[in-house]
C-alpha cells in the first residue's frame, strides 16, 4: 500500500484500499507507521488525486466507515 | 491553568483537557476508564504552536449557512454536506471547511489517537470550545467519550495562556525520547519561540477582511494598536486546564 500512497503537503503519505483511507507518517527511523483515517481528514488535492485516477468516488468519500471491519485506533500506545 | 505531574515512563506524555470541569478526554469501554489521550502528542502539539493565531482570534465560519451554533456542530454539518460536492463551487465551499477544520479541530491532529471532537474558535471576545462526543471512527465497539457533548465560552486569556503554558512546559521539559525525535522536538521549541514575535497583522488578517484592514490602516495608523488589544482583555477566572503527565520511572515505584 505504501508504494501505492500519495505523498501530500503536510508530509504524511496517503492510501485508499476499499473505500477506506489511510495515512501513513514518517517514524524517522526509514520506516512509516500507518492507520486509517476518516476521509475529511485526507487533504482535498489527494482525494481529487484519487478520484481523478477512479481509486474512489465522490460519493464513496461520503460514506461514515461505522461499519467497516476495522478497530485500529488504540486508547494507548502501550498497545501498539 | 495547565498542571503537570511526573511519575512513570520517561518517554511519555499523556493529556488531559477539562473545559470547565468537564474531562472531555476522558473514554470508556466497558468498565474501563481512561481519563487522558495516551498517544503520540507530537502532532498535537505541533498544530497547536501552528494554529496559535487561528485558534485564538479567527471567529468566520467560512462556508454558506454556518448558522449559530457551537462549531462542533456546524463544521461536522458541513463537512458532510461539501465532501462528495463535484462542481467547482461545491469544492471550494469543501476546501474552505476542511481548511477551517484543520486550523480549529482537535481531532484533525490526532495522528492515530483517539482525540475528542473538540473545536477551539474565538467568538465575540471569548473563546469557544465545543465538542460532540462522537466517537472517533475505527476504535473499538463500545469505546465511548463520557463527556457527552457541550458548549463553553472562555474568557482569551484563560485559553491562552493555558496553551501557552503547555507549549512553554513541553519544549522546557521534553520526554525522554529516541535521538530521531530530537529535531521534532527543536523544530516545535523554534515555532513556540516565534509566537512571541507574531506581527500584529497575523491576527488582523484572520477577524478583519484585508481590504478593510488597509484602509483602516491608511486612515487611522493607531487602529492598530487598538487591534493588539483586543487579544489580552477580559482575564477572569481560568476555567479551562490542559493536564500533561510526564511519566517518570523514579516516582512510579
Amino acid at each position: 500500500m505504501l508504494a501505492e500512497s500519495v505523498l501530500a503537503d503536510d508530509g504524511r503519505r496517503y492510501a485508499t484500499r476499499r473505500g477506506i483511507a489511510f495515512a501513513a507518517v514518517s517514524s524517522g527511523d526509514g520506516t512509516w507507521h500507518g492507520y486509517p483515517v476518516p476521509w475529511q481528514d485526507v487533504p482535498r488535492d489527494v482525494c481529487d488525486t484519487f478520484a481523478r485516477e477512479g481509486r474512489v468516488t465522490r460519493g464513496g468519500t461520503r460514506l461514515r466507515v461505522d461499519g467497516a471491519d476495522i478497530r485500529w485506533a488504540l486508547r494507548s500506545d502501550d498497545d501498539a | 491553568m495547565p498542571e503537570q505531574a511526573r511519575f512513570g515512563d520517561p518517554a511519555k506524555i499523556e493529556l488531559t483537557i477539562r473545559v470547565a470541569g468537564v474531562n472531555v478526554t476522558a473514554t470508556k469501554l466497558g468498565g474501563d476508564q481512561q481519563p487522558h489521550v495516551g498517544w503520540y502528542l507530537a502532532p498535537f502539539l505541533d498544530w497547536l504552536a501552528t494554529n496559535w493565531v487561528a485558534l485564538l482570534h479567527e471567529e468566520r465560519l467560512p462556508w454558506p449557512n454556518p448558522g449559530s451554533g457551537p462549531a462542533a456542530t456546524a463544521c461536522n454539518h458541513a463537512l458532510e454536506e461539501w465532501i462528495a460536492a463535484d462542481d467547482q463551487h461545491g469544492r471550494q465551499h469543501y476546501a474552505n471547511t476542511q481548511d477551517w477544520y484543520f486550523r480549529h479541530g482537535v481531532r484533525s491532529a490526532a495522528a492515530g489517537g483517539i482525540f475528542p471532537d473538540l473545536f477551539i474558535r474565538r467568538v465575540a471576545d471569548d473563546i469557544e470550545l465545543s465538542w460532540s462526543g462522537r466517537p472517533m471512527a475505527f476504535t473499538q465497539d463500545g469505546l465511548a467519550f463520557e463527556s457527552g457533548a457541550g458548549l463553553v465560552r472562555l474568557a482569551v486569556g484563560d485559553v491562552a495562556e493555558t496553551i501557552w503554558q503547555t507549549l512553554d512546559w513541553v519544549v522546557n521539559h521534553p520526554p525522554e525520547s529516541p535521538a530521531q525525535y530530537h529535531d521534532q522536538i527543536a523544530a516545535l521549541r523554534t515555532k513556540v519561540a516565534s509566537l512571541r514575535s507574531i506581527e500584529y497583522r497575523a491576527f488582523a488578517h484572520t477577524y478583519v477582511h484585508h481590504a478593510i484592514l488597509e484602509k483602516a490602516e491608511n486612515a487611522l495608523p493607531l487602529f492598530t494598536g487598538q487591534i493588539c488589544s483586543r487579544a489580552t482583555k477580559h482575564r477572569t477566572m481560568r476555567r479551562m486546564s490542559l493536564n500533561c503527565h510526564r511519566r517518570f520511572s523514579c516516582s512510579a515505584a
